[in-house]
């Protein structure tokens, strides 16, 4: 409970700090547009991060649990993993325009964004699944000598010690989405602002936004561009911290 | 003669194309203690996992030979996790559940379909006795199992074992990784359970082995160069490579 009122503190902390820094900088005169392009461009970027977290859950969990205990092509799919893992994001962004853009006809799109963001942390989700199991194979084989079935061995002996070390892969994901630019450029750069919450629609997130405001290269944007990456350094240092205090938690138990 | 509890005749484990186990031929007779010695990577713990069919977990593991349970063929048709029932293994680190002191216990016999909570109770308040640790935990059964210490989880992952009756005890370097004392305990333990079961220790420690074992296998680059009467074993080898490894020449 205690550990929670921190990180809910730490987390208002944060935000505040970030929209004082950011208006210090932006002046009194660009504040209101800064509250006004923000704010949509945060909420597009906690549901991308929100989507390509759940879309995670469904293919790397059970894809890194195969790669664990599954039998047989496993050498070849972690050869596969490594490999993809080590693309630049920006080549999975333009695969990403290839087959969820124009092939699936997502359009620029939130939902597009987030199926790419998906593709470029899979590896590394699938990699940080099968580790986070096979630290425990020790009670795996336990399990399996004293008779029981694989999939009874794997949830009653692996799976209880797994909340951790996923949630922490959970925010490491999260945080990396968050501040990924090259593949949204792709997949989500030419949408025009829409309605926030439509996953067909478009808009940048913050990093997309930092991206154009840099990219406009106007001096009297440099107070909202600094206020931008203000706010994604507090949201990046948030994620950060609620990652130390889980895994810490993780090595006392 | 008694009839041997295993019998291992030409057994050979390969691991793709490595060849782990050389025509291994051995037998272990019943409620005694056989000690397998030798240096490392000699094969001893893959042999001991070739006893349970725990190396069929490996990918690319392959056996030829047979290894016979009271008789019985083990890698044709008997039923794996009766195979497991009947013959428990204690690993080389302890490795407690994610659970409670007394969930630990009671998951063997409730794989295996004991459902009443009395006879559940019965089993795990036995089986810690025969490992010798009720007196120290019969106050904290619902705490975690990584409340205890290291000698103590070891104590628990063979009561674990014993819960589910096993006939053969499979202990991989039971000791390896715990304290003079700790490991003091272990023995004595080994010493009282082979009134009951089956015992087949890994070693790499000889004076371990010279104490709680009644018969030795020596192993060397996979094959076993030498087994018999552990007294006889080390007084008298008969291969010219067990009287090195035992003087101290290699390993």
């Amino acid at each position: 409970m205690g550990r929670l009122t921190g990180i809910l503190a730490l987390s208002a902390g944060s935000a505040v700090t970030a929209l004082l820094l950011g208006a210090l900088i932006a002046g009194a005169a660009d504040l209101s547009r800064l509250l006004a392009g923000v704010w949509p461009s945060f909420v597009r970027s906690l549901l991308v991060a929100a989507w390509t977290l759940m879309f995670l859950f469904a293919t790397a969990l059970p894809g890194g649990i195969w790669l664990y205990w599954g039998r047989g092509g496993r050498r070849a799919a972690r050869l596969l993993v490594d490999g993809t893992g080590a693309l630049p994001s920006v080549v999975v962004g333009l695969v990403g325009l290839m087959l969820f853009v124009r092939a699936l006809g997502l359009g620029f799109s939130l939902l597009a964004a987030s199926l790419t963001l998906t593709a470029v942390n899979l590896p590394f989700a699938l990699r940080r699944v099968e580790e986070a199991a096979r630290r425990h194979d020790g009670s795996f084989a336990a399990a399996l000598a004293l008779g029981a079935p694989s999939g009874v061995a794997f949830f009653d002996a692996v799976w209880p010690h797994m909340g951790r070390p996923l949630f922490t892969a959970a925010v490491d994901v999260a945080a990396r989405t968050m501040g990924e630019t090259a593949a949204l450029v792709l997949t989500l750069g030419a949408a025009a602002g829409g309605p926030v919450l439509d996953p067909l629609g478009g808009g940048p997130t913050l990093s997309l936004r930092l991206f154009n405001l840099l990219a406009a290269g106007r001096d009297g944007l440099y107070g909202l561009t600094s206020a931008t990456a203000f706010l994604m350094m507090g949201v990046g240092l948030l994620l950060y911290v609620a990652g130390r205090i889980f895994r810490e938690g993780g090595r006392r138990s | 003669m008694t009839q041997p509890k295993i019998e291992v005749d030409q057994l050979n484990l390969y691991y793709g194309p490595t060849r782990a186990l050389k025509d291994v031929t051995i037998s272990f007779p019943p409620t005694m203690v056989t000690a397998i010695v030798g240096p490392s990577g000699c094969g001893k713990s893959s042999f001991l996992r070739t006893l349970d069919r725990m190396n069929d977990l490996l990918p690319n593991s392959r056996v030829t030979g047979h290894v016979l349970l009271d008789g019985e063929e083990i890698y044709e048709s008997m039923d794996v996790a009766l195979l497991r029932k009947r013959v428990g293994m204690v690993f080389q680190k302890p490795n407690p559940f994610p659970r409670s002191i007394y969930d630990n216990i009671a998951f063997g016999p409730r794989i295996h379909g004991m459902k009443k909570e009395s006879q559940v109770r019965e089993v795990v308040e036995r089986s810690l006795r025969q490992a010798a640790l009720w007196d120290e935990v019969k106050d904290m059964l619902t705490k975690s199992a990584y409340n205890l210490s290291g000698g103590q989880q070891q104590r628990l992952c063979i009561a674990r074992a014993l819960a589910v009756e096993p006939e053969v005890l499979l202990m991989d370097e039971p000791a390896s990784a715990l304290d003079p004392i700790a490991t003091a305990r272990i023995e004595e333990l080994v010493s009282e359970l082979k009134e009951r079961y089956t015992i087949i220790i890994v070693t790499h420690n000889l004076q371990q082995a010279a104490r709680v074992s009644e018969r030795v296998g020596f192993f060397l680059h996979g094959e076993c160069v030498e087994s018999g009467p552990t007294k006889d074993l080390f007084t008298a080898p008969k291969d010219k490579r067990t009287e090195d490894y035992l003087t101290g020449r290699f390993g």
